[in-house]
């Protein structure tokens, strides 16, 4: 039987916008509170100025190409003798050249004792939820999945994630992990993105950014910090080895 | 056409010379059997785990008539 060692936490690409970036950086953030070391692995190919995960921990992440032949293999690079867990953000449009890697590699490297959570993330936007589901009917059961329900609103209707056919045959299918990522204020959401900021940053009063030092937004820094973790805990067993 | 005999007797010389050298041998006689018949009874690995599940993209949502479980 495979000592399983290692694991690839991997967001879902597709759908753009849905906060996948925002759910890694919140998801290290958790990795380095419970000081466990990780590999950031940058894995969306767009050349955007800001808010791709380089822009927040900038110096610690690695770029990769996994629209090359060997792109993925970087999984493997990467955890052979370094941090147990490579926690890599997927672009936009990654899941063909994604599932093609699956489809070829997954078996070897699931042998060496490495496994992988997909995370989804969905919003409102039906879209979001086709994005995740159209993974999931190519990765299959090669992955744990997690799926995470990011409000971006308040209160967020999910109706096309819980009420629609394909969602339900997925989740019993598969029983995903299921975290909830609250609406957080524009007010402050909107700086992090523009500044490269973590919460943990604002939370700890050690954002440079002024607007950032205001008491309220510590404040609720502080509060959404406390509840993604939270979350990430109920879900620990699928982020570690 | 004059032959010198001497001349036949380098032909026949060399050609059963040749002969000898490229005679057919049998290889040894092996016990191959013994390893071709657990190949021929060695199960095939599947290509392909089962789909559990199927998505086309571009398949529309279809909300459920009972809401779902929410």
């Amino acid at each position: 039987m495979t000592a399983f060692t290692k694991r690839v936490v991997f967001t879902m690409g597709g759908k753009g916008g849905v906060g996948k970036t925002g759910v890694t950086v919140a998801l290290a953030e958790w990795f380095g509170v419970n000081e466990i070391p990780i590999t950031l692995l940058d894995l969306d190919t767009e050349n955007k100025a800001r808010g791709f995960l380089k822009h927040f921990f900038n110096g610690t992440v690695t770029k990769v190409n996994i629209h090359t032949p060997a792109g993925l293999d970087a999984f493997v690079d990467h955890l052979d003798g370094g941090a147990p867990i490579i926690l890599a953000d997927m672009g936009a449009g990654a899941g063909r050249a994604a599932a093609d890697w699956f489809e070829s590699m997954h078996e070897d490297v699931a042998e060496t004792g490495v496994r992988f959570t997909a995370v989804g993330v969905i919003t409102p936007d039906p879209a979001s939820v086709e994005s995740l589901l159209a993974w999931a009917s190519r990765l299959q059961d090669r992955v744990e999945y997690v799926v995470v329900e990011n409000a971006t609103s308040a209160p967020a209707d999910f109706t096309y994630w819980r009420s629609t056919e394909q969602a339900i045959r997925f989740r019993e299918a598969f029983a995903p992990q299921i975290l909830q990522m609250e609406f957080r204020l524009a007010e402050l959401e909107n700086p992090l993105r523009q500044h490269g900021i973590q919460l943990g940053q604002v939370a700890d009063r050690k954002a440079v950014v002024e607007e950032l030092k205001r008491a309220s937004l510590v404040m609720r820094a502080h509060s959404y910090r406390r509840r993604i973790f939270s979350e990430f805990d109920r879900a620990r067993q699928v982020f570690l080895p | 056409m004059y032959v010198a005999p001497s001349t036949l007797h380098s032909f026949v010389k060399v050609r059963a010379k040749h002969r000898k050298r490229s005679q057919f041998e049998l290889p040894p006689a092996l016990p191959v059997m013994d390893h071709v018949a657990p190949l021929k009874t060695k199960p095939v690995a599947r290509s392909a785990k089962p789909v559990r599940f199927v998505f086309r993209e571009n398949e529309p949502l279809t909300l459920t008539s009972s809401g779902g479980d929410q």
